[in-house]
């Protein structure tokens, strides 16, 4: 009721008289539609009535002694009254929907979702050559043909999927993944360690095994022979394959200070100002830096901003001064850090397929410093198939 | 005793379970809440103020007493009170 109100338009009003309920009563009997009627005091009374039966009001007012007022005008009526004379205003709103509806019907951005950042210029590329760019009409945009014409020019592309929404063109694309290498298994090959080691296991798919389980090897040894040899035949060269695991060892030694440079404060400032015009540098104070142990912070205002004819900056250098002492550091935490940095160290050393067997860390001091060794034992993929040199 | 016509229309109502606001043109309230009262078949205000209203009906004056009672629709047929409603009064 209240949005059709809203729509027809109402006025609200201000009832003054002594006997308002005999107003109330005469609207009634009158079938003058009034509403939210709220009393504010004993004499006055505001009340909402339609813009129709405003009119009829005036045989109710004479006959119940009272006074009625506008306070305010509501409504679509009243709101398209106000554009009547204000068609410039009624324009500008007409052509500034038909503006953002014209933009709308038009690709402002188009998404690539699936394709590395170096490809993405190539793709746009492609598009462009099939008449997909920023800035045309979407209404003459072939979804179907854009995803096509994807997977005919890409072999290595698999899938696409273009969508429109609003005026973002997103593309979604598919790789598919290259197929593997065959494995050349004619020419003769032996399996070689790659680092020293202590075997664990080993599984020989191809050739003759020359290292036992337990055994410690070191790098460049044999592991998987591919030569079979006979007493009464020549000898058969095979391409050997197999898969070696052998325990590895590895270890780093990081040191960190025992004790800690603790810095405060005094509360003790001195800053030097230099003020950029151009390319010049004009010192506005003494450049000499004042305290014998201070931290810089350095401040600068922009006086005159990029894009005009010149630039100018001010930079301020505040130094703080600063009451320096070593003290002890917390060995807990201390060692901590040590190992912390220690394990990250050694980290880098390890392949990414290495499997964590065993991890100790070591301490000790010396000269003033904590010196924290890391020693891992892993469990890796030791053996490499090299070719094998033949007579 | 001569039986009055309300009488007689109250019996006829009893016997033929007709309802009796339709028969005796008696007012109906309906109260959602403690914030809406509805009031049909009213016969008048006879005083509007923010924390009493008094309404005239066939049954006698009802009073509605609240805080910022305010008339929320009025018509010959039904008046609708909103506000805080604290009590609902009728005649003794």
């Amino acid at each position: 009721m209240r949005i059709w109100h809203s729509l027809r338009g109402y006025v609200m009003i201000k009832i003054e008289g002594v006997h308002l309920e005999r107003f109330l009563n005469l609207c009634m009997l009158e079938k003058i539609g009034i509403w939210g009627v709220s009393r504010k005091s004993r004499t006055v009374m505001f009340a909402k009535i339609g813009v129709k039966d405003f009119p009829r009001l005036r045989k109710v007012v004479r006959r119940g002694s009272c006074r009625v007022s506008i306070t305010r005008r509501q409504g679509a009526l009243f709101w398209f009254t106000r554009f009547r004379f204000r068609k410039f205003l009624l324009a500008g709103a007409v052509m500034a929907v038909a503006l953002v509806y014209l933009l709308s019907s038009y690709v402002w951005s188009i998404e690539l979702i699936g394709v590395s950042v170096n490809e993405q210029a190539v793709y746009m590329q492609q598009l462009k050559e099939q008449g997909v760019y920023i800035g045309m009409f979407s209404d003459s945009i072939r979804l179907r043909d854009i995803e096509d014409s994807l997977i005919v020019n890409n072999e290595d592309v698999v899938w696409a999927c273009a969508q429109l929404s609003g005026v973002k063109l997103s593309i979604e694309v598919v790789k598919g993944e290259e197929a593997p290498e065959l494995t050349d298994t004619q020419t003769p090959k032996h399996v070689i360690a790659t680092k020293d080691a202590v075997i664990d296991s080993m599984t020989v798919l191809e050739g003759k095994r020359t290292a036992e389980d337990g055994q410690t090897v070191t790098q460049g040894q044999e592991l998987i022979s591919g030569v079979f040899e006979y007493e009464d035949k020549p000898a058969r060269y095979v391409h050997a394959q197999g898969e070696v695991l052998g325990r590895v060892w590895y270890s780093k030694k990081v040191s960190l200070p025992a004790n800690t440079i603790n810095a405060t404060d005094t509360g003790r400032m001195h800053t030097v100002r230099y003020l950029y015009i151009g390319g010049w540098e004009i010192p506005l104070d003494s450049e000499t830096e004042p305290f014998e142990n201070s931290r810089k912070e350095t401040v600068t205002y922009d006086l005159i901003s990029d894009g005009l004819f010149v630039k100018a900056q001010l930079k301020a250098i505040h130094y703080y001064e600063q009451n320096v002492e070593s003290v002890p550091a917390d060995m807990e935490e201390l060692k901590i850090a040590a190992k912390t940095n220690a394990w990250e160290a050694v980290k880098q050393q390890l392949p990414t397929d290495a499997l964590i067997k065993n991890r100790d860390y070591v301490f000790c001091i010396e000269s003033g410093r904590l010196i924290c060794e890391v020693r891992v034992e892993t469990l890796e993929k030791i053996g490499k198939i090299v070719k094998l040199n033949t007579p | 005793m001569k039986p009055t016509p309300e009488k007689v229309k109250m019996k006829l109502s009893n016997m033929f379970d007709l309802p009796a606001d339709v028969v005796l043109d008696l007012p109906r309230y309906m109260l959602v809440g403690n914030s809406s009262l509805l009031i049909e078949n009213h016969e008048g205000i006879l005083e509007y103020h923010e924390t009493l209203i008094r309404i005239a009906t066939k049954d006698g004056t009802v009073s509605v007493v609240g805080q910022g009672l305010e008339l929320e629709q009025i018509s010959t047929e039904e008046i609708m009170i909103s506000g805080h409603i604290s009590a609902l009064k009728w005649p003794e």
